[in-house]
C-alpha cells in the first residue's frame, strides 16, 4: 500500500480509539464541589484594615481649627509715627466747634490695621455738644483726621468711647492732647523676630535622619572547601561576574553632647547579582521505549511487534546566560565624626559593626558544565552574620538643617554566603557610594 | 438516551444528561488527550477540563456540524493549552518540504493495533508529531493547524512533509523489506 492509504488506516484506528477508565470516578472528580481559592486573602484583609485604620485617625482626631487658623504673629514691625500733633490739635478744634452736631454713633467695627476709624461722639457730652446741631461735613472731616492718626498694635479702635475710657477726653469733651500724644507716639519700636531668653536647664540634643540610596562593585572570593576541585566551581570562579549591587537605606543619629562625634544605627538593604555566561558543547543520548522491530510469520496471518529501549545521540550546542541575585538587610552600628568646612560644607568619617540578614538566594546556578538550576538550599542559605562598615563623605547644606552628601563607603561581610553543606565558600567585600540627605533637628 | 436528549438536557444543566454524555464520549476523548499530552495523569486533568468547557459552552453549540466533531476540538485546544504549559514545544519557523518519492508499505503495517500505531508515530519528534496528529488523525487544514499553533501555514505543510519522510524511515528500520524512494 502507498503512504496515502497507510495515513487513512492510521486515521480510521486512532480516530476511534477508545480508552479505558473509570467513568464513574472521573465523574465524581469532575461534579464535586470544588472550594473557591480565596486568592491574596491575607492581602486584602491587611488593605481593609489599613483603610479603616487611617480613616479613624483622620476622622476621629482631626486637626482643630484653632490650630490651624491660630494667626501667627509675623512679627512685622509697625512703628508709630510721630507727627500726630498737628492733627490732634485740628480735631480738638473740631470737637469743641460749637457747630458740631449731635450724632448718632455707630460703632463700626475696625480691623486694626486695614479699616478706618470711624465717627465717634456716642454720647451727649456735657457743654459744647448740647450747643452743637448736625453739621455732615465737620464729622466728614473730623472723621478724615481721625484716619490719619496713627495707631498700634494693641487693637484699640479709635473711637469716643476709647477716647473716654483712655481719659483722653475728659467730662467737659476736651481733648488731652498730651495723652493722646503719649498713646498715640510710643517711645519703642517692636522689632522683627522677638527671641526670648531661654532659661530651661535641659540641653537639646543633635539628631539627623538620612535617607540613602547607592551602587556598589560587590569583589566576590570563590574558594572550594574540599580538595577536589569541581569543573563547575572552577568554570564559576573563571567566568562568574559579579555585576553592581544596589543598595538604599534609612539611618537615624544621634549627636554626643556639644561634639561633633554621633552615632547612628538603621535599617539598609542591599542587592548583589552574579552573572554567568555559558557556552556548551556535548553529545545527548536519549533513551526512549518504542518499535525496534517488526515481524510476519511465515504464514501471514500474525505480526509480531518488539518494543525495546531506542537510544539516539544528539550533539547539542549553544550559549546560556543565567544570574542569580543575593538580598541582604543590615543593621549598621557605627560611630562617626563630623567637620564642619566653612558655613555651608561639612564631612564625616564613619565607622563600626553591621548585623546582616541575608534572605533566600533567587535565580539559576551552574548545576553543571552543560546546564543551570535553580538555587537550592543545600549552596546557599538565609542566615544571619556579623560584618563591618566604614565610610567617608561630604555634605552641603542646603538650609541649616537640611543637607545633601555623597559617601564612599566599604561593607565586608565576615560569613560566607554559602550553606555550611556546600563545598564552596563565597565571601564579599563590598565598595560602592551613595548620595544622602541628612535632615537635622533637635530635641 | 439519543444524542439530541443529551444534548438539550446539558444544555438546560440536567445533572442526568451530563452523566450520560460524560459515559459516552469520556473514553473517546481520553484517546484524544492522551495523544497530545505525554503524561496520562495529565491527560486525565485536561479531560476533566475539556468536560467543564463542554457543560460551560454548550449553549453556542448550534446543531451545525457533528457533535463530537465539536467537543474533540475542544479537546484538542484544551490539551494544547496544557502542552504549552507543562512541555515547550519547539515549532520554529520551517520552510523547506521533503519530497517523499514512492513508497510501498508492506501489508503488515495494516494489521497493526491502535497502540502500536500510536506508539509507531509517537517516535516522531514532538513538533512533527504534532502536526501529523492534527493534520492526518483530527483532519485539521494546514490553514487551521497554524492559526491554532500560531505558526505560518507552509511551517504547518513543511512539518507534516518531513513527519511522513520520518515515518518512512522508522518503517523502514522496523521492517526493513520495503523498497521507498524518499529524499530527504
Amino acid at each position: 500500500m502507498n503512504l496515502s492509504e497507510f495515513e487513512k488506516i492510521i486515521q480510521a484506528n486512532l480516530l476511534n480509539q477508545r480508552v479505558d477508565m473509570d467513568t464513574d470516578l472521573f465523574m465524581q472528580k469532575l461534579f464535586e464541589p470544588k472550594k473557591e481559592k480565596r486568592r491574596y486573602v491575607f492581602f486584602w484583609w491587611f488593605s481593609g484594615l489599613a483603610l479603616v485604620g487611617a480613616a479613624v485617625l483622620f476622622i476621629g482626631f482631626p486637626k482643630t481649627d484653632s490650630q490651624e487658623n491660630i494667626p501667627i504673629p509675623t512679627g512685622e514691625v509697625v512703628e508709630a509715627q510721630v507727627d500726630g500733633k498737628a492733627k490732634m490739635e485740628s480735631i480738638t478744634s473740631l470737637l469743641q466747634s460749637e457747630n458740631l452736631s449731635e450724632t448718632q454713633t455707630s460703632q463700626e467695627s475696625t480691623s486694626f490695621l486695614n479699616s478706618k476709624p470711624s465717627v465717634v461722639a456716642k454720647k451727649r457730652m456735657p457743654g459744647f455738644m448740647d450747643k452743637a446741631s448736625r453739621n455732615e461735613s465737620i464729622i466728614n472731616q473730623a472723621n478724615e483726621e481721625l484716619k490719619s492718626l496713627p495707631v498700634l498694635i494693641s487693637g484699640d479702635q479709635l473711637s469716643s468711647e476709647l477716647l473716654v475710657q483712655r481719659g483722653f477726653i475728659d467730662e467737659m469733651g476736651v481733648l488731652d492732647n498730651k495723652k493722646i500724644e503719649a498713646f498715640t507716639k510710643p517711645k519703642y519700636k517692636i522689632r522683627k523676630k522677638v527671641e526670648c531668653p531661654s532659661f530651661a536647664i535641659r540641653k537639646k540634643v543633635g539628631f539627623f535622619i538620612q535617607p540613602e540610596f547607592g551602587l556598589s562593585l560587590p569583589q566576590k572570593s570563590l574558594e572550594q572547601n574540599i580538595p577536589d576541585i569541581s569543573p563547575v566551581t572552577t568554570y564559576r570562579k573563571e567566568n562568574e561576574k559579579s555585576l553592581e549591587g544596589i543598595h538604599a537605606g534609612l539611618l537615624a543619629g544621634c549627636f554626643i553632647g556639644k561634639t561633633s562625634f554621633y552615632a547612628n544605627t538603621g535599617i539598609q538593604y542591599s542587592r548583589i547579582t552574579e552573572k554567568l555566561d555559558l557556552t556548551y558543547n556535548y553529545t545527548r543520548q536519549d533513551t526512549s521505549f518504542g518499535i525496534i522491530s517488526i515481524t510476519k510469520s511465515q504464514s501471514g496471518d500474525t505480526v509480531t511487534v518488539i518494543y525495546g529501549d531506542i537510544v539516539t545521540e544528539k550533539n547539542v550546542q549553544g550559549q546560556k546566560i543565567r544570574h542569580h541575585y543575593f538580598h541582604t538587610w543590615d543593621i549598621p552600628l557605627t560611630l562617626g565624626y563630623q567637620l564642619a568646612l566653612g558655613s555651608a560644607w561639612n564631612m564625616h568619617i564613619e565607622g563600626g559593626v553591621l548585623f546582616n540578614f541575608r534572605l533566600k538566594t533567587t535565580g539559576q546556578v551552574l548545576h553543571s558544565l552543560q546546564d543551570f538550576q535553580p538555587v537550592m538550599k543545600n549552596e546557599y542559605h538565609m542566615s544571619l552574620g556579623l560584618g563591618y562598615k566604614a565610610a567617608l563623605g561630604v555634605e552641603y547644606l542646603i538650609k541649616p538643617s537640611i543637607g545633601i552628601g555623597m559617601q564612599a563607603r566599604v561593607l565586608g561581610y565576615g560569613k560566607t554566603f554559602t550553606s555550611p553543606n556546600s563545598n564552596f565558600q563565597q565571601k564579599y567585600i563590598i565598595p560602592g557610594a551613595n548620595i544622602y540627605l541628612r535632615y537635622y533637628f533637635s530635641l | 438516551m439519543d444524542i439530541d436528549r443529551i444534548i438539550q438536557g446539558c444544555k438546560s444543566g440536567d445533572r442526568s444528561c451530563q452523566e450520560a454524555l460524560v459515559r459516552s464520549f469520556a473514553p473517546r476523548l481520553l484517546a484524544v488527550c492522551r495523544r497530545y499530552c505525554k503524561d496520562f495523569t495529565l491527560a486525565e486533568d485536561v479531560l476533566q477540563e475539556t468536560f467543564i468547557n463542554i457543560f460551560k459552552y454548550i449553549n453556542t453549540y448550534s446543531g451545525s456540524g457533528s457533535f463530537e466533531g465539536w467537543m474533540r476540538r475542544i479537546a484538542v485546544t484544551k490539551s494544547l493549552e496544557m502542552n504549552k504549559r507543562f512541555f515547550k514545544v519547539p515549532l520554529f519557523s520551517v520552510d523547506q518540504e521533503v519530497q517523499i518519492g514512492e513508497v510501498n508499505i508492506p501489508d503488515v503495517y495494516s494489521l497493526l493495533g491502535e497502540e502500536d500505531l500510536l506508539k509507531l508515530i509517537q517516535q516522531l519528534p514532538a513538533n512533527q508529531y504534532l502536526v501529523f496528529n492534527m493534520y492526518i488523525i483530527e483532519g485539521y487544514s494546514h490553514q487551521e493547524i497554524a492559526e491554532i499553533l500560531n505558526i505560518a501555514e507552509g511551517t504547518s505543510r513543511a512539518l507534516l512533509s518531513r513527519a511522513r519522510a520520518n515515518l518512512v524511515e522508522k518503517m523502514n528500520v522496523f521492517y526493513p523489506s520495503f523498497s521507498s524512494i524518499a529524499q530527504v
